[in-house]
């Protein structure tokens, strides 16, 4: 009985033997069993690639365009004309008559020395 | 091809032909690069440090990339532009991976990259340092700018807020 099940199971794989894979052949692109089962370095292969994706694009593109139009010079000059109008605007508010500063100032030297006025 | 993991170089001693012998031009174009020198003395250590910093600020190769170079030894953390680990354990764990050889799909990966290793290559290591360097300063000198002008801006709506009341 076996026999012929095997004798019929032959016959329904006759044609296709070329396409059916033996066990333990490996085809090309698949991963290797064994130590690399899970594809750890197929993966560390590609992030690998991201990385050195990254370095290309930073050396050169992005390291180029920050040679050649730098825009730290003219932030910086604008923060710092920015930081000296600040300043005069606080030493403005502080030097103005009735100012807080004014007034604090006026409270401690009045108890120094007693009122001028 | 190989799996760009560490390759262990281990430095002889600190005379100047046995540290030549592994400073390579490209040597770390390919894959990371430990070099080994935990088991010379602290005085040669210090000198293969040294020497190890002037070869690569002769500006031909980066120690960053395409693939970092690390120097092995328990002096620490040195001021140069080498990273020092105490150990190989510290190594990054990234390029930290079991030797093998690769499949089909492996080699082709490989393959792409080292396209890119190449491009890498290609640029001036002495140029990429400088514009970098300068991009943080400026990064850094802006910051303090940015911080000094929020103080006062900060300090003027107090005055402005006193002012009212």
């Amino acid at each position: 009985m076996s026999d012929k099940k095997k004798a019929a199971s032959s016959d329904d794989l006759k044609g296709f033997e070329e396409l059916i894979q033996p066990p333990n052949q490996q085809r090309p692109g698949e991963i290797t069993p064994g130590k690399n089962a899970g594809g750890e370095h197929f993966t560390f292969l590609l992030q690998d690639g991201d990385r050195l994706q990254s370095i290309v694009a930073l050396v050169s593109d992005k390291v180029p365009m920050l040679r050649k139009f730098s825009q730290g010079e003219k932030l910086l000059e604008s923060q710092t004309r920015t930081n000296a109008r600040l300043r005069a605007e606080l030493f403005a508010a502080l030097d103005a008559e009735g100012a807080p500063l004014q007034r604090s100032m006026a409270e401690v030297f009045d108890g120094f020395f007693g009122k001028t006025r | 091809m190989n799996l760009p993991i560490y390759q262990m170089v281990t430095v002889k001693s600190a005379l100047l032909e046995d540290v030549t012998e592994v400073l390579v031009n490209g040597m770390n174009q390919h894959r990371p690069v430990a070099l080994v020198i935990d088991h010379l003395t602290r005085d040669d250590q210090r000198e293969i440090i040294g020497l190890v910093e002037n070869w690569f600020s002769e500006g031909l190769n980066s120690p960053r990339y395409p693939y970092p170079v690390y120097l092995v030894s328990p002096l620490g953390e040195a001021l140069g532009q080498v990273p020092v680990v105490a150990n190989v354990k510290a190594l990054p764990a990234f390029f930290r991976k079991k030797e093998g050889k690769p499949n089909v799909r492996e080699t082709q990966l490989i393959t792409r990259n080292r396209i890119m290793q190449q491009e890498v290559r290609n640029s001036d290591p002495l140029q990429v340092d400088a514009t970098l360097l300068r991009y943080g300063l400026h990064h850094r000198q802006l910051w303090r700018l940015v911080e000094e002008g929020a103080f006062y801006e900060r300090l003027l709506a107090r005055l402005r807020q006193k002012g009212q009341a």
